[in-house]
């Protein structure tokens, strides 16, 4: 800036015109265009000429456009010059002025886009009004700095690079919209949502209670049943029944086994009460009849059905009178034939809590849940406790607000009574030193919250 | 207009045009006029230079050219504004002329006439060659959308009828850029309907839009808007000449001048350094080159 007023002050003497021969293009050079005008029997223009009508129309336009710049700019170093030449010392101090202020614009743009960079970096917890408007003032600044560069720097490369970039860029904006939430300040709303999802937190404690198999097998029961009935609805009643505790699905899995057990305490009247060997026998044979119908669904149907109608008639046949005893027998027949070791029975009872893999796998994953909400819970809390914390700094930074216009009226007036040269009164002076400790009090309320 | 008279269809378009036509005539003549007027005070300001050069502090001679200047300007203002209404006017009979019922054999191009490949391709270059040019008014301000190598903006719809590279699949499941023109717009599914400019492909594709690139809509001047060129070296889309498909290209040269054309290298297998030698591809059929796939 300064450069240029002094090479202004240099050149004072000197034309700064340059003197352009400004020149309209003949319109020889535009055949067709002339050729038109210099119709005289038909005033008229054929669809042919169109095209190159156009072409010529428009250098001719483009010619005119830039005469008009050169004209404009001659006419402003005309008007400059003829300034300077007037009104010598004017102009310098008036160049210098516009040097500084320009300066100044610059340096207080470049200030404000530091200040607005910072606030938003550095405050993610600032008030909205805050950062909103910095944005605008980022955005707005920057456009500004920009066409006033524009004209300066014309030859400065960088300049044309930046210009010569014609694809919008509107990252920043995208990016100051997904900020802009976390910059919004702490509300009532925000401190609620938290509190409900702790709440929640809570909630799921109960969750975690692992209920007791039976009650679950029931349940589990239950969705087989209807699972299978839909499946298979043609199925006889005593079959449906039979294949609940012996059907190779229920076999299948060790969930299932304990499905098994539970049935068998639960009710006596089932035709399919029969004790846990007795049901293990049972179902390893009908695993063997179905194995050999395997293939065809229908054949896998039909030889179940068949199976369990034969089993149970067999069963039912062989009159056991209580299911009880049946086991007693089993076990009694299974020992003498060495196939079963008196102790086995028992571990098989006891088996089922231990080998209980669903269970292991449950306890496994409650465990997981309950370090990760333990940690959810503990986050939580703490962005509530800053929630609130937040919440109180902004009440006392509205009171500091409130406590600045106070010191800036009790200023202005002690000011005012300064300049009409009279000394401020008591109660004036009281008012801004009172206006000044509340601030201060303030200030270190809010330090004590940091 | 000889031909327009011979042509004669009675209809109300042809007198519309012809009417637009004489209203152009006049136009031009009072851009001729101004042009007269103008050089009257320019002349003045050459003679004044002149004199001024041999004692410039002279402040009588300042006065003079302020004035003489300040009528140069408004001079410059009317002629612009003369000159602007007869291309505005050209435009508008362009317009015109382009939704006129076929028949007569004034052919722009439409799909109901057969025309013969040679025509069309002539055709096409003479589209090219008069797409409007953007002429800036002052220095500042950007360029628009859609005017040279400027994309449209990412929200864009294309009018019916307006140019387009589409990018659609051939019969033997390889996909070419083809020149085609835009015949619906269907918001719901943002899907194009566009027709292939060769007729002799008379399928209509459908196609999502972004396998549809706009074709600008001006020119870009070189002189003033030379950051709305592709600059050299730049991976292009470009019209292989006397084609109607649009292939990869290295731009050679962007074009000097308004009526100047790129010269672009195309990636052509058949050449051992795997470019063409320099074709020149007018400015409107030189896009962005897009890469669907590695999106």
């Amino acid at each position: 800036m300064k450069g240029k007023g002094k090479k202004e002050r240099d050149s004072e003497d000197e034309c700064p015109l340059l003197f352009i021969d400004f020149k309209s293009i003949d319109f020889k050079d535009c055949p067709r265009l002339s050729s038109i005008l210099n119709r005289k029997d038909e005033k008229n223009i054929g669809l042919k000429d169109l095209d190159c009508l156009q072409l010529e129309l428009e250098s001719l336009l483009t010619s005119v456009i830039s005469r008009k710049n050169q004209l404009e700019n001659e006419m402003e170093s005309l008007v400059n010059w003829h300034d300077a030449k007037t009104k010598d010392k004017k102009l310098n101090v008036k160049s210098e002025a516009s040097g500084k202020r320009s300066n100044q614009l610059d340096a207080s743009t470049s200030k404000k886009f530091k200040e607005s960079h910072s606030t938003n970096h550095s405050a993610p917890h600032g008030s909205n009004n805050n950062s909103g408007k910095s944005q605008g003032s980022i955005r707005s600044k920057s456009k500004d700095v920009k066409t006033q560069d524009v004209p300066d720097s014309f030859n400065d490369p960088l300049a044309i690079a930046s210009n010569s970039t014609p694809i919008r860029n509107d990252l920043p904006e995208k990016f100051w919209k997904f900020v802009e939430p976390y910059c919004a300040p702490v509300k009532p709303e925000d401190i609620k949502y938290l509190e409900e999802i702790l709440k929640q937190c809570e909630v799921d404690d109960d969750l975690l209670k692992i209920p007791t198999i039976g009650k679950n097998n029931h349940t589990s029961c239950k969705l087989d049943d209807s699972w299978e009935s839909k499946t298979d609805s043609s199925k006889s009643n005593t079959a449906l029944e039979k294949k609940k505790g012996l059907s190779p699905y229920n076999s299948a899995t060790p969930g299932e086994k304990c499905s098994k057990k539970t049935k068998d305490s639960r009710n006596d009247s089932d035709k399919c009460c029969f004790g846990i060997l007795t049901q293990r026998l049972v179902s390893c044979l009908i695993e063997e009849n179905l194995s050999r119908g395997e293939g065809l669904d229908t054949d896998l149907e039909l030889n179940e059905k068949i199976s369990n109608a034969s089993n149970i008639n067999l069963l039912k046949s062989l009159n056991f009178g209580n299911t009880n005893g049946l086991e007693k027998r089993l076990k009694k027949e299974l020992e003498e034939q060495g196939l079963l070791d008196p102790e086995d029975g028992e571990i098989a009872d006891g088996l089922d809590e231990e080998s209980d893999e669903i269970l292991a796998e449950m306890i496994k994953c409650q465990n997981e849940l309950k370090i990760i909400s333990a940690k959810n819970q503990a986050t939580i809390k703490y962005l509530l406790e800053m929630a609130k914390k937040d919440v109180t700094k902004q009440e006392w930074e509205t009171k500091l607000k409130a406590a600045d216009t106070e010191v800036m009226e009790a200023y202005k007036k002690i000011l005012s009574a300064k300049q009409k040269k009279r000394i401020p009164t008591k109660k004036e002076k009281e008012a801004a030193t009172k206006a000044l400790k509340d601030r201060e009090a303030i200030l270190k309320e809010i330090d004590s919250i940091k | 207009m000889q031909r327009l008279m011979d042509n004669g269809d009675n209809s109300s378009s042809e007198e519309i045009i012809y009417d637009k036509l004489r209203d152009l005539y006049s136009l031009i003549e009072q851009c001729h006029e101004e042009r007269n007027k103008s050089e009257g005070n320019l002349s003045n300001i050459r003679k004044t230079h002149e004199k001024m050069q041999n004692e410039p502090q002279k402040p009588y001679f300042k006065q003079k050219l302020r004035t003489l200047y300040k009528g140069a300007i408004q001079d410059c203002d009317s002629e612009i504004e003369v000159l602007s209404k007869s291309l505005d006017q050209i435009f508008e009979i362009r317009t015109l002329i382009k939704k006129r019922p076929r028949k007569s054999g004034l052919s722009l191009f439409t799909k109901e006439t057969s025309i013969r490949r040679g025509a069309l391709m002539k055709m096409l270059q003479q589209s090219a060659l008069t797409l409007p040019l953007f002429i800036r008014r002052n220095k500042e301000g950007k360029t628009p959308p859609l005017c040279g190598s400027v994309p449209a903006e990412p929200n864009y719809v294309g009018k019916v009828g307006d140019m387009v590279a589409a990018l659609v699949k051939g019969p033997d499941e390889d996909e070419n850029w083809i020149l085609a023109e835009i015949v619906s717009y269907n918001s719901n599914t943002n899907k194009y309907e566009i027709d292939d400019i060769d007729e002799e492909q008379k399928e209509r594709h459908t196609l999502s839009r972004r396998r549809v690139i706009p074709l600008p809509l001006m020119r870009a001047n070189p002189e003033t808007d030379h950051e709305a060129l592709f600059e050299k070296g730049t991976l292009i889309l470009a019209l292989y000449p006397q084609t109607t498909c649009f292939y990869r290209a290295i731009v050679q040269e962007p074009p000097k001048n308004a009526q100047d054309e790129y010269q672009v290298l195309f990636e052509d297998s058949s050449y051992p350094d795997g470019y063409s030698p320099a074709l020149s591809v007018p400015q409107r059929y030189v896009i962005v080159s897009k890469d669907l796939r590695r999106k």
